[in-house]
């Protein structure tokens, strides 16, 4: 059917295109100073450090997120394990955000922690962002042959060797992509970081605020800068995926 | 293992129904969050919310099946990868700037406008920038990616065999879809009605964005019992969609156990 492909872009095209019309906003009224309103956004001290401190959250959860991922993936061997993690990414991840946060924020109150926010603000984005890590690594698991874990298991190997010497390096360019997913979704979160980043400001924050009270252009650059992080990386996952999946065609050609 | 999964619904179990709002430092049994849940008014947003994300997982879940099966088997490897990389660009950006995007596209001098006016070679003014139809057509277009990826992956898992008997058989492209991809994607389907029914359940920017004078969202509704110290009652919602939530899980766990043994 040579209709499906122009039907697919079509409906690519109304899903991905409008998020690029703030890059347009960001190029007007700029009185022919072309990067005017980016000037102005990276001048403005609130916005660069709600950035910095958006970058070393995300970054923190990321890392977090794929530690944690890639132990509960792990449950994939063990049929009934993986159910109990399979229901508790389901319940974790489809409940709305704003009720996890606050859920979050009575559990600290009653443990008497009242001035740990930005702690449990990295507690509540990796588990926002933990249950897409382990589907990303159960998506990997799935194509790693059972053969495999049963020779390690035939040669003796232990169980933590299995692990760090066949799973890990098969699992390694997962990781990467689960570290910049994990990442992107941390940077990028607003619910959870309203709730429970207190008296700082992360950037999602920022843009929320002055998106929805009108302000000038250079909000519009600001939310540029983050629709183009996230593009840029999502073809770095991408060209990781494409390079995963060369190396798999060249050893299975070469077998 | 029924105690590990039971951790997170006993908590929220806990907060629900054992945290006094009035003194926070005496836990106390109470159904107050269940009765203020069940104020006329209350019940008449969450009903609102509830019918808006039935509407929403119905179309997305149905336009998302129409995408993932043509994908799958209608288009190359490189064209599915490439779909599947730009889908996942709305999926993570943020969320106040893809709202405000499509506020901007959907008004009345957007670019939807324009091109209608384009093609019919008058001005038209069908969106406006805040109204109902707006909010149901940014949550639509926000929930497709989830039902696109959980419906591509089922269909990839079709053998090919099926295909080729379909071919055999001189079954047309319809008759194809409705006898051998929709039978096989039953519990793919029935997965994404639930996930996306959850998702759009908890979509709360699009109302605040594009909702104009009717800003009903589950955000709202959670500041407002917060405002009014209500907390019972957020987290007696909360109890109850973990506990729907683990029941479909049970329901998945016992149907795939049946049909093993069969």
């Amino acid at each position: 059917m040579k209709i499906s492909k122009p039907i697919l872009l079509l409906l690519l095209g109304v899903m991905v295109i409008p998020i690029f019309s703030i890059i347009v906003l960001s190029f007007q009224n700029t009185g022919g100073e072309l990067l005017k309103w980016y000037y102005v956004i990276l001048k403005n001290e609130r916005f660069t450090e709600a950035f910095g401190l958006s970058l070393v959250i995300s970054t923190i959860t990321a890392l977090l997120c794929t530690f944690f991922s890639f132990i509960f993936s792990l449950t994939w061997f063990n049929k009934n394990q993986m159910f109990v993690v399979l229901v508790l990414i389901l319940v974790i991840g489809l409940l709305p955000p704003d009720i996890m946060a606050l859920s979050i924020i009575k559990v600290s109150q009653l443990l008497g922690l009242y001035n740990s926010n930005l702690l449990f603000l990295c507690i509540g984005l990796t588990l926002y962002t933990m249950p897409i890590g382990v589907l990303l690594f159960w998506s990997r698991f799935y194509f790693i042959p059972d053969s495999l874990i049963i020779s390690g298991k035939d040669i003796g190997m232990k169980r933590f060797y299995i692990v760090t010497k066949i799973i890990l390096p098969l699992s390694r360019n997962t990781a990467i992509s689960c570290f910049l997913l994990s990442f992107l979704l941390a940077f990028n979160e607003y619910p959870r970081t309203y709730y429970l980043s207190g008296a700082d400001v992360l950037v999602s924050e920022f843009l929320n605020g002055k998106l929805s009270s009108g302000a000038d252009g250079s909000i519009y650059a600001g939310g540029s800068i983050t629709i183009i992080i996230t593009a840029v990386s999502i073809l770095l996952m991408a060209l990781f995926q494409a390079i995963f999946n060369h190396k798999g065609q060249t050893v299975n050609a070469k077998s | 293992m029924c105690l590990l999964i039971s951790v997170p619904l006993l908590i929220i179990g806990w907060l629900a129904f054992f945290l006094n709002d009035a003194e926070p430092g005496k836990p106390s049994f109470s159904l107050a969050g269940f009765n203020e849940l069940l104020s006329p008014l209350r019940l008449t947003e969450i009903m609102k919310i509830a019918g808006r994300a039935l509407t929403v997982c119905f179309f997305a879940t149905t336009v998302s099946f129409f995408i993932s099966y043509l994908l799958m088997l209608k288009t190359s490897k490189a064209f599915q990868f490439a779909f599947f990389v730009l889908i996942t660009l709305p999926f993570l950006a943020n969320e106040s700037v893809r709202v405000f995007s499509w506020q901007y596209v959907l008004s009345e001098n957007g670019l939807f406008n324009q091109i209608l006016s384009s093609i019919s070679g008058r001005h038209v003014t069908l969106f406006d920038g805040s109204n109902n139809m707006n909010v149901y057509i940014v949550m639509i277009i926000t929930c497709i990616p989830f039902g696109v990826f959980i419906n591509s992956a089922s269909l990839g898992t079709i053998p090919p065999i099926y295909w080729k008997a379909s071919n055999d058989l001189n079954l047309s492209s319809i008759s194809a879809f409705f006898k051998v991809a929709l039978p096989l994607s039953k519990v793919a389907l029935v997965t994404s009605v639930i996930v996306i029914f959850f998702i759009s359940f908890s979509l709360s920017a699009e109302a605040n964005f594009l909702g104009g004078d009717s800003k009903i969202s589950i955000r709202n509704l959670v500041l407002s019992l917060m405002s009014a110290s209500k907390f019972q009652a957020i987290f007696f919602l909360g109890f109850i969609i973990m506990s729907a939530l683990t029941f479909f899980a049970l329901i998945y766990k016992l149907a795939t156990r049946n049909r093993i043994s069969i």
